[in-house]
């Protein structure tokens, strides 16, 4: 499908990124499309108040000799037309390390794609504030990018310990 | 009596159960990443209340103003398109006949396409559309839900110095750079029925808005936008509408440039909007009363008492200040070249228990050089944008 995530030149890039960030020779890398069990997509939903845009995560498990490491998500958030495509890395304590926008398809705007103000993300978990505005800088004219990429992250911080469980049952 | 079946080879209910399941399989497969078309939009009621110069109050107006519908749709990764229908006033009645008084025709509607852009996207550095597009001239033109800005009504800049909402049937180039801190547009559109244009209020009415678009003239511009730190971005636009023929020889004017610088400052519970126009007219003859220039500012700053509380709503008291004459310089110059120039201020409180919605209360004098001579207003305000 023409906006997949699954397949193509987007996981090529999420691959490359991956890499860039975990870059040593023992690192190992295992990824899943997982599927976002219903009664945890439902609960954390509530608890941000917009639903996830997608119904699975591709989630890429970094090994360091065999030892979990971190692990990474590919998501979708929801722009004014076209959905935003981005990278999230977060260490075993569930706190985000790494932030990129993969892509970002919207002809107009495109400031969210800033590293100065993504870093504004590092550290946060989900126990963190997700204010926009208080907690997270806004964009002057990108509010609807900055909101939407706000919650995405949200949910996949409060996503972090159901989908570490996945990698475990499936060695 | 034995029917023979009319379709020799029926398709069996197998088949078209499999048919069935693919086609809902796709379905599912297509909305795997959300939705693909999305629905939006915005709108606001206001009452307004002015006390005008000539000291005969009249009861406030209660007006739905906007009332738009957003619709954007992606076709893939490249090819998608916005639109935004926008009904004003409420309602759009044609009837009556050429004898009806102005005031009446001023109680009507209207029920605008205000974009509808086909767009391409090639990179990040490139995109380009086509339809109605939006020209790319301040800070509201392109961007104007009411959340956007503080006070009831847009400022007045952006009626009578950039004619806010400024459409027309053309073509945009689009892109961005460094990671998205630069931003530029560029729009080749029809140009402005230059007959139209007026000394109150500039080139509000020379806007052909798509309506059987002549070609007459052209305009094209260029927009800038780069994020100097974040939540501090500085933009400027140059347009320009060119004649091209004059074949009915109703335009008066050859060229008419506007230039404009726009700001704005949104970090720790501050919010500051400056924006500056000059609009230069190039006359085909020194007639008394065609314009030379015209121009204007406003600034307008605001700060959210809730942001050092970390309130969930913003609570936003302002002050708006404007200063505005769209012919400060007219052939045969004299009085005229002050006619037209007003001062303003507003104060005010916005608040936005949401970030989709905000609801505003300002009030404001306008100056036209004569204190005696000076409007009062008060207006309330819900808008919300989705």
């Amino acid at each position: 499908m023409l906006l997949s995530l699954s397949h193509g030149k987007i996981q090529e890039d999420a691959l490359k990124q991956i890499h860039t960030w975990f870059n040593a020779p023992e690192i190992s890398t295992q990824h899943q499309s997982w599927i976002i069990p219903e009664g945890v997509a439902l609960s954390i939903s509530k608890n941000v108040g917009k639903p996830f845009v997608r119904k699975n995560l591709d989630i890429w498990q970094i090994k360091s000799k065999n030892n979990p490491l971190a692990y990474v998500v590919m998501d979708n958030a929801m722009g004014k037309v076209q959905p935003i495509t981005y990278l999230a890395a977060f260490n075993l304590q569930g706190q985000i390390t790494h932030i990129k926008v993969l892509k970002y398809r919207e002809s107009y705007g495109g400031q969210i794609q800033q590293s100065r103000w993504l870093k504004t993300f590092i550290g946060r978990n989900s126990k963190s504030g997700w204010k926009v505005g208080q907690d997270i800088d806004g964009i002057s004219g990108a509010t609807i990018s900055v909101v939407a990429i706000t919650h995405a992250l949200q949910r996949l911080a409060l996503c972090t310990p159901h989908f570490k469980g996945a990698f475990h049952e499936t060695p | 009596m034995h029917f023979k079946s009319s379709n020799p080879n029926p398709l069996p209910l197998k088949a078209l159960a499999q048919i069935f399941a693919m086609s809902v399989a796709i379905a599912v497969h297509a909305n795997e990443d959300g939705p693909k078309t999305q629905l939006g939009g915005y709108g606001e009621l206001h009452l307004n209340y002015v006390r005008p110069d000539t000291g005969h109050s009249e009861s406030p107006v209660l007006d739905f103003h906007r009332f738009v519908l957003f619709f954007g749709h992606s076709f893939n990764d490249q090819w998608s398109l916005k639109a935004e229908l926008e009904l004003e006033h409420n309602v759009v009645e044609i009837s009556g006949s050429q004898n009806d008084s102005v005031f009446e025709l001023k109680k009507s509607g209207y029920l605008p396409l205000e974009q509808a852009i086909l767009s391409y996207k090639h990179n990040d550095y490139l995109s380009v559309g086509a339809g109605v597009v939006l020209v790319p001239a301040g800070m509201l033109n392109t961007d104007h839900e009411p959340p956007l800005f503080l006070t009831v009504e847009r400022p007045l800049y952006h009626n009578r110095i950039i004619p806010t909402t400024w459409f027309g049937n053309g073509i945009i180039v689009s892109g961005n750079a460094l990671e998205g801190a630069l931003r530029y547009q560029g729009v080749l559109t029809e140009g402005l029925n230059s007959s139209k244009i007026s000394a109150k209020e500039g080139l509000r009415s020379a806007r052909q808005k798509g309506l059987y678009a002549s070609t007459a003239s052209v305009l094209a511009g260029m927009r800038l936008d780069y994020d100097v730190l974040l939540g501090l971005t500085l933009g400027a636009s140059y347009h320009q509408d060119q004649l091209m023929d004059n074949i009915s020889g109703t335009r008066p004017y050859n060229r008419i440039s506007l230039v404009e610088l726009h700001t704005r400052y949104a970090a720790h519970g501050l919010r500051f909007t400056g924006e500056w126009a000059y609009v230069g007219y190039d006359a085909l003859q020194n007639t008394s009363g065609l314009l030379k220039s015209g121009g204007g500012w406003y600034s307008e700053l605001g700060y959210n008492v809730g942001h050092p509380l970390n309130w969930n709503a913003q609570v936003i008291p302002f002050f708006h200040l404007s200063q505005i004459n769209p012919s400060s310089q007219v052939h045969g110059g004299g009085s005229a070249e002050q006619a037209n120039e007003v001062f303003l201020w507003k104060v005010g409180l916005s608040v936005l228990p949401i970030h989709q919605v905000a609801l505003k209360a300002d009030y404001g004098i306008t100056s036209k050089g004569d204190p005696s001579k000076d409007d009062y207003e008060f207006n309330l305000g819900v808008g919300y944008q989705f």
